[in-house]
């Protein structure tokens, strides 16, 4: 009997301290299962800046690859599928989007707000079998460069994280407090950068600049010159031929342009000036100081 | 006692034709009821509890038993179809969340069914092996698809196209297999999942091919200017999706304007789930919004009466069987007149030789009873044979 009793009580101990393990799990499940993904760097600035510490922000997108042209593996995938929330930049940025098996009910585009602020660039229409004509019409994508944009995602990412995670409101809502009052500041100091510029034509290596063209009020006409690679004599040539006197002579680079391309510009008399999207991690800094070295990269032109 | 057996069953060892016909009689009739009852009760259950775990399937006006029945069994009834635009409209009420079914094409006989991986979670599947479809032109097959097909992920299917006349119709596509479910004894077991874009590729309102900027051959262009450019019918298709060419497919016209065949809508609490019926009772939302376990409910109302028309058959026939049954006893004493003379004049008292034709009637019904008790064990095994059959 005493045998018994005893067995019964070592079992008990057993399958309690089993239960208290399964509790420490499911505790365990329920912290790590705050998973948020993204899908851009100004995105996971943002994201990580409002939801804080406790929520795990994954950007699985490598450091070497343009986010905006990447196609994620299974692997990556599957990152993205394990998140509670997806937070997209929308504006046809994720073209990969319609390609992969993702819930819509986690996926948030960050700017379905401002839709009518999307600027469409249309594509070479073409037509086969019975659909007839059709075009694969861009939407440019770097809405975050224009800083009221870049605010209104914010907002959305903190109203969507306080609506799905109330418990942690009061801490959004300071986090939030916080980076609306850098956006905004980075956001003047822009505007103060491009004030002269109003109305008046900038160059850029690249067709990236469209929402910060229309969001400073400057007419942007991009080239499709990649940064480190040598652009050829004619095409430089034919492009310093094209400029007018009256135009503003800098060139915005995503990227730092080949040595040759800078000095023929430079002979020109055309300034090529970096000003980092930020699409991707920046290899030094956060998207607050990349956006506060462009502005100075532009003030050191003067 | 134990000689009154052994000669009881020397008795219908000898006589097998005979014992063996009766044994089936009786064995037949002991089933019929017994096994008919567990079909219609075992069927109910499983279509209920089905229906019951599916709290209200949104889908265009129309037959409301088709739309439930194609949203659970995948039934490919011709259903008119809604636009997905429907399950972002569910979504923005608040009320819970949507989850599209387009189940419209066949890989090798069994459904493809195009959702969300939501629907996976809602349903409480896993996984037996593999991993969730990932990308378009990924599948993952139910445990019967895989264990009849002999597949395994790793392997392909190819979706059938809809008539082998229809040339210019849907292009098949070959979709790798990535997962296989666990089993669920539902009719998730016998189906193919896709993303719901996969299903869109199949239709054809999605596909992938040669970039048309980069084509220069006359054969395939008939007309280029700076702005369009006009390809013929020879312009090379992909009929599978890969890393290579998965850049190059796209889909026409915005995704919120294609067909689905239905959404499971899951609300957030039962206020939520009357709140949806209210608005679309009250005409504020289109389509129709119904409750499966209601449907279902009428339907097995029909079943009920099948049931009750067998019930009368069954009795008639079995009390005729008895009757012969009674008869062929009758005359088989009568034939063995003789025999139990014999008996009786070698020493056998009256009770013992009815202890024997007792023993062997005993037999007679044991055997038959574990007869018709094997039946009905197997019985359980075409539940959705007969529901397919008789039900849907």
């Amino acid at each position: 009997m005493k045998q018994f009793i005893a067995t019964c009580l070592i079992l008990l101990v057993i399958s309690s301290c089993g239960s208290s393990d399964k509790k420490d799990k499911s505790k365990e499940n329920s912290v790590s299962s705050k998973t948020l993904a993204v899908t851009n760097y100004p995105l996971y600035f943002f994201t990580q800046k409002i939801a804080g510490d406790e929520f795990d922000v994954s950007f699985p997108v490598p450091r070497d690859e343009d986010p905006a042209f990447f196609e994620p593996g299974a692997e990556i995938v599957s990152k993205y599928q394990s998140a509670e929330i997806i937070f997209i930049n929308g504006a046809g940025y994720e073209c990969w989007v319609d390609k992969v098996a993702l819930s819509p009910r986690k996926i948030v585009n960050t700017t379905s707000n401002v839709s009518e602020k999307y600027i469409k660039e249309k594509g070479l229409s073409h037509s086969h079998g019975p659909d007839g004509e059709h075009d694969h019409a861009e939407t440019a994508f770097t809405t975050w460069l224009d800083q009221s944009i870049a605010l209104d995602q914010a907002k959305l990412i903190y109203e969507t994280l306080k609506k799905s995670y109330p418990e942690s409101s009061q801490e959004f809502d300071n986090n939030f407090k916080e980076l609306e009052l850098e956006i905004i500041e980075l956001d003047n100091k822009m505007d103060n950068m491009f004030n002269p510029y109003q109305g008046k034509t900038i160059y850029a290596s690249h067709p990236v600049y469209q929402y910060l063209g229309v969001g400073y009020g400057i007419n942007i006409q991009s080239e499709h010159w990649e940064p480190g690679q040598k652009i050829e004599q004619d095409m430089v040539k034919s492009f310093i031929g094209s400029l007018s006197e009256n135009d503003i002579k800098i060139m915005l680079w995503e990227g730092e342009p080949h040595p040759e391309t800078r000095l023929l510009l430079e002979e020109a008399g055309v300034k090529a000036v970096l000003f980092i999207p930020c699409g991707n991690r920046p290899g030094q800094g956060d998207y607050l100081s990349v956006m506060n070295q462009n502005i100075e990269n532009l003030a050191s032109v003067d | 006692m134990k000689d009154s057996l052994y000669l009881a069953y020397r008795y219908l060892s000898y006589n097998r034709v005979r014992t063996l016909v009766l044994t089936f009689s009786v064995a037949i009739i002991i089933y019929l009821p017994l096994g008919l009852k567990k079909l219609i009760s075992e069927s109910e259950d499983q279509m209920l509890s089905r229906a019951n775990s599916t709290p209200l399937i949104a889908g265009k006006k129309g037959s409301p038993t088709d739309l439930v029945i194609n949203t659970l069994y995948f039934q490919q009834e011709k259903i008119e179809t809604l636009t997905m635009e429907f399950a972002s409209v569910l979504d923005g009420t608040g009320f819970g969340y949507a989850i599209p079914v387009l189940s419209s094409y066949k890989a090798r006989g069994y459904p493809i069914v195009g959702t969300s991986l939501d629907y996976f979670e809602f349903r409480d599947l896993g996984l037996e092996s593999g991993r969730l479809f990932g990308v378009v032109g990924e599948c993952v097959i139910g445990s019967n698809v895989a264990r009849r097909l002999d597949v395994q992920p790793g392997d392909s299917l190819i979706s059938s196209p809809e008539s082998f006349f229809d040339f210019a119709g849907v292009y098949p596509l070959k979709m790798d297999i990535v997962g296989v479910m666990e089993q669920s004894n539902t009719p998730d077991d016998d189906a193919v999942f896709v993303d719901i874009k996969t299903t869109w590729i199949i239709m054809g309102l999605g596909h992938g091919h040669q970039d048309l900027a980069q084509v220069y051959d006359p054969t395939l262009v008939m007309e280029r200017s700076d702005s369009s450019v006009t390809a013929g019918a020879k312009l090379f298709m992909y009929n599978q999706i890969s890393d290579d060419n998965m850049e190059s497919f796209h889909f026409h016209g915005d995704t919120k304007d294609y067909p689905i065949t239905s959404i499971i809508f899951v609300p957030n609490n039962q206020k939520s789930s009357t709140l949806l019926r209210g608005r679309i009772e009250a005409g504020e939302l289109e389509n129709q919004v119904v409750v499966p376990t209601l449907v279902v409910n009428n339907l097995l109302q029909s079943i009920f009466r099948l049931k009750q028309i067998f019930n009368s058959v069954f009795v008639i026939v079995g009390l005729a069987v008895i009757l012969i049954f009674g008869l062929v006893i009758a005359l088989s004493l009568r034939l063995r007149k003789d025999e139990l003379y014999t008996m009786f004049t070698i020493g056998s008292g009256k009770r013992k030789i009815a202890q024997i034709i007792g023993m062997e009637l005993v037999l007679l019904i044991v055997t038959s009873a574990l007869i018709s008790g094997i039946l009905y064990y197997i019985t359980g095994f075409f539940i959705n044979e007969f529901i397919n059959a008789f039900i849907i």
